[in-house]
C-alpha cells in the first residue's frame, strides 16, 4: 500500500467527542483511520489525500451491564479482557475468543476492533456469532453522526439492522461507537480431550463421529501437526491433532469426555483430557499464530478439515516452506501461516492454496502477506459491498475494504 | 414511484410481457381472485395488488422484475402471505411476486449441516425432508406449517424455540437475491458469509423492501439430544412474569418459555382439551433441552425460582407425545380466539425481560381505557409480548379503538426500553413508531441503504421505513386512492 499522509493521533473518550472528530475529519475531506488496540488490517486509504488516525482505546467503558436482563453496553474501546473482567464480578461473560491480530494477544483486543474484523474463535461453535451476541449498535456514519441501530432487547426486527452492516467492514463503511451485547453465565468449568490420529483420514472420522454424537461440544479444533511442533505446552507430535472442548459443570464435562473417549472411531488413539487451565491456555494458544509471510483463513466444508489441513501443509512443503494450520473443524474454518520459506516459496505456495480452494469449492481470504511476496487480495464479487459503500460513504472518509467478498 | 398515477388494472402489454416470462396459468389477475391477496394475516389494511406472478425460477424472477421496473409498477415480494404487519398491501399499483411456486429443497448435506432450498419452501418442509435424521432446521414460528423459508429470512421470523437457539437469521448461512434492476446477488453460501460486512445479516429481515430473495441456504442443528418439558401455574400474571425474569436473571437459557394468561388459557383449552387448568390467570410452558445427564438439575432450578413466586402447581416432564401436543397446543393458540372474537389484532412489541411484570399490567390498563378485551399468549422468555386485542372489524370505532391502543401499547414498550416489533415487523402497521424508537438520522442512515439498492423504489414502497410527511392511512391504505375495478 502507498504511503498516506497522517497527521496526529486522536484519542476522543466519549462517544460524542469520537463523533466530532469524525465530523471535522469530514469536512476537510480528510480520511480516517480507526485504530484500537491495533490498526485495522486490509483497510486501502488514498495516497492523495490526509488521513487522520483515531483512536478507540479512551472509549473504553462499560455503559450499562443489565444484569438481570443479560446484557451490556460497552464503548467500542474496551479490551476483551477488561469487559470480561467487569462481566465477571456478576459471573457472566461473553463467550468470545478471537484470534491475535498483529501480535497483540486476543484479550488486549478491543470489542469495536473484534467486530469490524468479525473476529471469533472456537467457541463460535455451541456460543455463536457476532450477529446473535449483538443486540445494537451506535455508530458513526461519514458524515460524524451517530447513528442508532438494533435495540437493548434480545428480539427486534425493527427497521434496517445497520449494526450488521458493521460486521467485518473493517471500519469501512462506519465507525462502531458502542454496542449492546448479551451475556451468559460463566460456565462453571471446561474440560477438552487432546486426540492424536495418525493421518486425517482418522482424524475426519473421528470429527464427524462427535459432531453426530449425543455430545455438545464448545468446541472442535483441528491442528496440523507441522505447527502443533511448536507449541508452548509440550505435548506430543501426530499429523493431525484434535481438540474437542466442553463447557458445562464439571460433571457434565466428565462425561462428555467420557462419552467422547467410547466413541469407535477412538479406539487405539492416544487421547489427553486437559482441566480447565490446561484447556483454557490451549484454547488461546490455537488462536494466536506465530508472526509469517502470509495469514489466511480457508473457508470450507467440516468434512474437508482434514484433508485439507494435510494438503495446505503438503503444498508448504514442496515449496519449501512451513505452514501452521489451526482449524474450527465444526465451522469449516481454516487459518493458515506460511511461517518458513523466502518469497518465492510464499507465491508458490499461495497458487497451491488458491488450486486447493477452487477443488474443494471452498473461499480462500488473505488475511495479510509480507509486502515483499507480492501477494494481493483477490477481488471477488463486492458489487453489493461497493454500492452500499458508495451510499453511506461517498465520500470515501473511512478507506475502502480489499477484500474478497461473495 | 411516488409519482406513479392511479392504475386499476394490470396494463395490457405488461400482462403480456409477464406471460410471456411464466407462461399461462401463473398469472392472477382477474380481481374476484385478487381478493385473497389484499392483505395478509392483519387483515385491517386492505388494497389489492393489479395481478399476482407466480415464477418458477430465480431467472423468471429477474425477467418479472425488470418488466415490472420498467413499467414503473411496485414489486411485492409474497411468500405464503402469512405475514403480520401488512407488508404485502398494495398501498401503489403493484404486482405482487409469489414464490409459492419456487418451492423446490435443492441439496441437503447433512454431514455439513446445510441444505439448499428455493424461497418458497415451507418452513416444516425442510424439517420434514430430513426428519429421520438428527438435524432439523430450528427457527419455528407458529406459521411453520405454512410460512416459506424466504419469508421468514425476508421478515427475520422468530418463533417459540428461539430462545435459546437464535431466530431466523441465526440459522442463514446464505441468500440469493434479485435486485430492482433484474441483477442477481448471492451472498453468504454454504460456508456463511466468509469476509466483508454481514449482508446476509444486514438483508435478513428488511421485508423484501431491498430485494426478492430466491434462494436460502439453510443452516440445520441438531435435534435436542434431551429435553424436558414444564407446565407452570399462577393465580397471577405478574407472578409468572416475575419468574420469567427470575430464570433469566439466574443464567437458565431454556429453550423456549411461553405464557398465556387466564383468558387464552381458556380459550386453548376449550378448543385442544389438553388439560391447561381453566381457573388459572396465567401459565408458563417451558422446555430445556441438552444433555440428559443435566436437566433434571436444571429443572430443579427453574421450579424452585418458580415456588420462590407462587407457583400454583408446576408439573415437569419428558414424555415426547405431551411435549408434541404441548406445543401443538401453544402454536394453535392463536386460530382458536375466533372463538371469542370475530377479529383480533395481535400487537408484537419486545421489552427487556426484567420489565415483563410491569408491562402485562400497563397493556391490561390501556386495554381498558380503550374499551377493548385483550388476551395475552407471548414468548416470555424472549420478553416478546403479545397482547391479542379482540375487536369486530364490521365495528368501525371498534377498529379505530383497536389502532389507537396498539399505538400506546408500542410506544410504552419503547418508552422503557423496548423496541415495536420483535418478530413481526413494521410492515405498514409500525410505521407511525418508527420515529418514536429512531432518530431522523438512524432513519435516514436505513434510507440511504435502501437506495443503494433500490434505486427507483421498486421492491414493496412506503413499508418498513417512514418518509417525511407521509402517512399511510391503515383503512384507507392505497395513496392514490384508485382501487381495482371489481
Amino acid at each position: 500500500m502507498p504511503e498516506v499522509s497522517t497527521t496526529r493521533l486522536l484519542r476522543p473518550t466519549v462517544v460524542e467527542e469520537f463523533a466530532a472528530a469524525v465530523r471535522t475529519a469530514a469536512a476537510d475531506n480528510i480520511q480516517v483511520q480507526l485504530t484500537g488496540s491495533a490498526s485495522l488490517p486490509r483497510v486501502q486509504f488514498d495516497p492523495q489525500r490526509s488521513v487522520q488516525p483515531i483512536s478507540t482505546l479512551r472509549c473504553n467503558k462499560v455503559i450499562e451491564h443489565a444484569v438481570s436482563d443479560m446484557t451490556v453496553i460497552a464503548q467500542a474501546g474496551i479490551s476483551l479482557e477488561a469487559l470480561q473482567q467487569q462481566l465477571a464480578w456478576h459471573n457472566q461473560w461473553l463467550p468470545v475468543d478471537p484470534p491475535a491480530l498483529a501480535g497483540r494477544s486476543p484479550v488486549q483486543r478491543t470489542l469495536g476492533g473484534l467486530i469490524a474484523t468479525n473476529s471469533l474463535g472456537p467457541l463460535r461453535y455451541k456460543c455463536g456469532d457476532w450477529r446473535f451476541l449483538m443486540l445494537g449498535m451506535r455508530w458513526i456514519d461519514a458524515t460524524g453522526t451517530l447513528i442508532k441501530g438494533g435495540g437493548r432487547t434480545v428480539k427486534n426486527v425493527a427497521g434496517y439492522n445497520t449494526p450488521r452492516l458493521m460486521i467485518g467492514a473493517a471500519g469501512t463503511l462506519g465507525a462502531i461507537a458502542e454496542v449492546t451485547l448479551r451475556t451468559f453465565a460463566r460456565p462453571a468449568d471446561e474440560q477438552c480431550l487432546v486426540m492424536f490420529c495418525s493421518g486425517p483420514e482418522q482424524a475426519q472420522e473421528i470429527i464427524a463421529a462427535t459432531m453426530a454424537a449425543p455430545l455438545e461440544p464448545a468446541y472442535i479444533q483441528a491442528i496440523g501437526g507441522q505447527g502443533f511442533a511448536d507449541n508452548l505446552l509440550q505435548l506430543p507430535v501426530s499429523p493431525l491433532i484434535l481438540v474437542v472442548g466442553f463447557l458445562d459443570r464439571p460433571h457434565l464435562c466428565a462425561g462428555q469426555i467420557a462419552t467422547l473417549r467410547a466413541l469407535p472411531q477412538l479406539a487405539g488413539v492416544e487421547a489427553l483430557a486437559q482441566t480447565a487451565a490446561q484447556a483454557g491456555r490451549l484454547r488461546l494458544w490455537m488462536t494466536s499464530g506465530p508472526p509469517g509471510l502470509l495469514h489466511f483463513r480457508l473457508h470450507a466444508l467440516p468434512s474437508q478439515v482434514a484433508g485439507l489441513i494435510t494438503a495446505l501443509q503438503a503444498a508448504a512443503k514442496v515449496a519449501h516452506a512451513r505452514c501452521q494450520v489451526v482449524a474450527e473443524a465444526g465451522q469449516g474454518v481454516l487459518r493458515g501461516t506460511l511461517i518458513r520459506g523466502d518469497h518465492a516459496a510464499a507465491g508458490v505456495f499461495w497458487q497451491s492454496a488458491q488450486d486447493l480452494a477452487t477443488q474443494h469449492a471452498a473461499e480462500l481470504v488473505l488475511l495479510a502477506a509480507d509486502p515483499a511476496t507480492g501477494i494481493a487480495p483477490h477481488h471477488g464479487d463486492a458489487r453489493l459491498y461497493q454500492r452500499l459503500k458508495g451510499a453511506v460513504d461517498p465520500a470515501n472518509i473511512f478507506g475502502n475494504l480489499a477484500t474478497t467478498i461473495r | 414511484m411516488t409519482s406513479t398515477p392511479s392504475i386499476t388494472v394490470l396494463p395490457d402489454e405488461v400482462h403480456a410481457a409477464l406471460r410471456a416470462i411464466v407462461g399461462d396459468g401463473a398469472i392472477v389477475a382477474h380481481p374476484d381472485e385478487l381478493i385473497v391477496y389484499e392483505c395478509d394475516g392483519f387483515t385491517i389494511p386492505r388494497a389489492r395488488p393489479l395481478a399476482v406472478v407466480f415464477p418458477t425460477s430465480t431467472q423468471q424472477v429477474a425477467a418479472v422484475v425488470k418488466v415490472l421496473a420498467a413499467a414503473g409498477l411496485a414489486i411485492l415480494p409474497r411468500g405464503s402471505g402469512t405475514g403480520l404487519c401488512g407488508g404485502t398491501v398494495a398501498v401503489t399499483p403493484s404486482v405482487q411476486v409469489s414464490t409459492a411456486r419456487m418451492n423446490k429443497i435443492l441439496e441437503i448435506d447433512l454431514p455439513n449441516r446445510w441444505a439448499l432450498v428455493e424461497a418458497g419452501v415451507c418452513n416444516l418442509a425442510l424439517s420434514d425432508a430430513i426428519a429421520g435424521s438428527s438435524c432439523h432446521f430450528a427457527p419455528d414460528p407458529s406459521s411453520q406449517r405454512a410460512s416459506t423459508i424466504g419469508g421468514n429470512a425476508a421478515t427475520n421470523a422468530g418463533g417459540i424455540h428461539t430462545l435459546k437457539h437464535g431466530v431466523t437469521v441465526n440459522h442463514i448461512l446464505g441468500l440469493e437475491v434479485v435486485l430492482s434492476d433484474g441483477s442477481i446477488h448471492i451472498v453468504g453460501g454454504p460456508h456463511g458469509q466468509v469476509d466483508g460486512p454481514d449482508l446476509v445479516g444486514l438483508l435478513c429481515g428488511t421485508e423484501g423492501t431491498l430485494g426478492l430473495i430466491t434462494r436460502v441456504w439453510c443452516r440445520l442443528v441438531p435435534k435436542p439430544k434431551a429435553f424436558r418439558t414444564a407446565l407452570a401455574v399462577f393465580e397471577s400474571t405478574p407472578e409468572a412474569c416475575a419468574t420469567v425474569a427470575d430464570i433469566i436473571a439466574a443464567g437458565i437459557i431454556p429453550a423456549a418459555m411461553e405464557m398465556m394468561d387466564g383468558a387464552m388459557i381458556r380459550v386453548a383449552e376449550d378448543a385442544f382439551h389438553f388439560g391447561f387448568p381453566t381457573s388459572a390467570q396465567a401459565v408458563l410452558l417451558l422446555e430445556i433441552d441438552g444433555l440428559e445427564a443435566g436437566l433434571d438439575e436444571e429443572l430443579s432450578a427453574i421450579e424452585a425460582i418458580a415456588r420462590r413466586n407462587h407457583v400454583r402447581d408446576f408439573q415437569g416432564g419428558s414424555d415426547p407425545q405431551r411435549r408434541a401436543e404441548l406445543w401443538a397446543a401453544r402454536k394453535k393458540a392463536f386460530g382458536a380466539i375466533g372463538r371469542i372474537s370475530p377479529s383480533y389484532c395481535t400487537q408484537d412489541a419486545c421489552v427487556p425481560r426484567s420489565r415483563l411484570p410491569e408491562v402485562i399490567t400497563h397493556i391490561a390498563q390501556i386495554c381498558t381505557r380503550h374499551q377493548l378485551r385483550v388476551t395475552n399468549v407471548f414468548h416470555a422468555g424472549d420478553g416478546n409480548v403479545h397482547p391479542v386485542l379482540l375487536y369486530d372489524e364490521a365495528q368501525p370505532d371498534e377498529v379505530r379503538r383497536v389502532l389507537a391502543a396498539s399505538g400506546e401499547i408500542l410506544r410504552y414498550c419503547i418508552s422503557i426500553g423496548g423496541t415495536l416489533t420483535g418478530e413481526h415487523g413494521v410492515g405498514i402497521e409500525k410505521l407511525p413508531y418508527m420515529r418514536d424508537m429512531f432518530s431522523p438520522d438512524d432513519l435516514r442512515a436505513m434510507h440511504r441503504i435502501r437506495r443503494a439498492l433500490v434505486p427507483d423504489d421498486a421492491f414493496n414502497p412506503y413499508k418498513v421505513l417512514p418518509r417525511d410527511g407521509v402517512t399511510v392511512d391503515l383503512l384507507h391504505p392505497r395513496r392514490d386512492g384508485g382501487e381495482i375495478a371489481t
